[in-house]
């Protein structure tokens, strides 16, 4: 009879702690408070770049170990707006878990439009979940070697890889026009071809400014050149400079924005269409 | 020949003569229509300008420069659209929206920075021109909900509340979509140039998360009815504040004397 009368008591409680994380008040409060660090971050970002920017090529953790360890006045921010972000998903996932499955259980009760109308906020909800979770395994699980320089006749083999890269060209395109005149003689948009080799596959690839290249699972990112002008450069040697990373949470963030962005399309389709309430109602 | 900085403080000051015809209360609505359409003809040529000196790549910090041609825009639409309580009121405080921002946008121009290369994407310009609509909006939300609490101290609160809170809500959806496609358009051009979804040398990237979530907490207030009708409002109008603080004046540079 005790060992019942304390199931029931742990049960109650779970299910009083659940309802509570699931409140929409809750929702309400996480969001003003995101808001107000958001803005704190700001003026702690602002002149400070050069503390986060190395957070996207050493990681997460690494960073926090590190810069943002040593410059907790500054940093603060950052690591409350990773406790609202983690109670926000708690709270998304619980309220919207509810709803949805008394949606489920009420869904006679609509036409398909309806239906579709009323599930898309919560899809919504569980894509912003994915994409938080993308963004936390990019920054935690994320392997990057930001700052590869290849010139003309030099190769770099991605660690732990058969992959080797070289730059066979860069040909990039100048301005030639007048409308800009800052950039007269500039390079417009910078092309380089690569050779790729990996396993004794040879394979040639070109990369721009604008795209990057995969290659088994690596994604290249070309983020800087040289000469930047037509005849320029210090020594006049052509070089580029690579992003090399390899992102698992890329294709979470990707999913999730495809399906926030489907769910907000439907949302908003009562707005483009809105009903006539007084002629349903007659 | 003129250029077009030259041409800049006649728009700020046509928008405040339209918004000083606009409190006169029989045709002062009229004339603010007539002097407001000269303000967004050069704020267009402006704009216009800025991106012919930028484009293939985006104008920098020019969200705010033409912020005030959208707000005009819906200040001559709801003025062609039907009546309804709080319709005056919200197009008044529109036109003052747009003369602070035109005014401020003048005085601490941001316009030194040259565009830089990794802008000219198409995800680049989705990202300025959505989130200049997207911020549009929420001015617009947060005039209704002045409009209403305004109003609602001589009529039947409820009434005016509901009528002008349903408006600042409809104009806050809208809004918050059109900003939620600039911002995956941002994340999406930071993913393919830079290799990552977030770059930190932007400070703006924070602001733009903040009014992001201000308005996700303002939409699943009015959902839920949470709040009373007054407190929900006044969210709403304070959404206007939220916006000038974190997204204009982060656009705005050193002063300079426009003469």
């Amino acid at each position: 009879m005790a060992i019942l009368d304390d199931t029931i008591m742990t049960e109650s409680i779970v299910s009083c702690v659940w309802s509570s994380l699931g409140s929409v008040r809750l929702t309400v409060w996480i969001c003003l408070a995101l808001a107000f660090d958001l803005a704190l971050g700001y003026a702690c970002l602002h002149g400070n770049s050069t503390l986060f920017s190395p957070m996207n090529e050493i990681g997460l953790m690494r960073w926090a170990a590190t810069y943002g360890r040593s410059n907790v006045p500054l940093t603060a921010w950052f690591f409350i707006l990773l406790g609202l972000l983690f109670l926000l998903c708690v709270n998304s996932f619980t309220c919207t878990t509810n709803r949805v499955a008394v949606l489920i259980r009420t869904r006679g009760a609509y036409s398909f439009g309806k239906f579709m109308v009323r599930l898309a906020p919560h899809g919504m909800h569980y894509a912003m979940i994915v994409i938080l979770l993308g963004y936390l395994a990019s920054y935690v699980f994320s392997t990057v070697h930001p700052f590869v320089t290849l010139v003309s006749g030099s190769s770099f083999t991605i660690p732990r890889t058969t992959v080797t890269v070289s730059l066979v060209s860069f040909t990039p395109r100048y301005y030639t026009g007048d409308r800009l005149d800052y950039f007269k003689k500039r390079v417009i948009d910078p092309v380089a071809t690569l050779k790729i080799t990996s396993g004794g596959k040879v394979e040639t690839r070109v990369i721009n400014g604008k795209k990057p290249v995969h290659v088994l699972g690596h994604s290249l990112f070309l983020t800087d050149f040289s000469p930047k002008k037509k005849g320029g450069g210090m020594s006049g040697r052509i070089s580029i400079v690579l992003s090399i990373r390899k992102d698992p949470g890329v294709t979470f963030y990707m999913a999730g924005l495809i399906l926030f962005s489907v769910g907000l399309g439907i949302y908003m389709v009562p707005f483009v269409h809105p009903r006539n309430d007084k002629k349903e109602k007659a | 020949m003129l250029t077009f900085q030259d041409y800049s403080p006649i728009a700020p000051c046509f928008y405040l003569l339209s918004f000083l015809a606009s409190l006169r209360q029989k045709t002062g609505m009229v004339a603010a229509v007539v002097l407001i359409v000269p303000a967004m003809g050069m704020d267009v040529y402006s704009t216009a300008a800025r991106y012919y000196h930028s484009l293939p790549m985006i104008p920098l910090y020019a969200g705010s420069m033409a912020l005030p041609l959208y707000l005009g825009a819906v200040f001559i639409v709801l003025g062609a659209s039907r009546r309804t309580i709080g319709t005056t009121g919200a197009r008044r405080i529109l036109l003052f929206w747009a003369t602070l921002i035109s005014v401020v946008s003048l005085l601490f121009p941001k316009n030194f920075y040259l565009p830089f290369l990794k802008s000219a994407t198409v995800s680049a310009h989705l990202f300025l021109g959505f989130g200049m609509a997207g911020k549009a909006c929420f001015f617009v939300s947060a005039a209704w909900a002045f409009s209403g609490l305004n109003e609602s101290g001589w009529r039947s609160e409820k009434d005016v509340l509901q009528r002008t809170g349903k408006q600042a809500f409809t104009w806050a959806a809208w809004g918050f979509a059109l900003f939620t496609i600039s911002m995956f358009s941002g994340e999406l051009w930071s993913y393919r140039v830079w290799g990552t979804p977030v770059v930190w040398d932007d400070p703006a990237i924070t602001t733009t998360m903040a009014i992001w979530f201000f308005y996700v907490g303002f939409l699943h207030l009015h959902l839920t009815g949470s709040w009373s009708l007054r407190a929900r409002s006044l969210y709403a109008a304070s959404g206007a504040v939220a916006v000038l603080i974190l997204n204009v004046i982060p656009d705005t540079g050193p002063f300079r004397w426009p003469f």
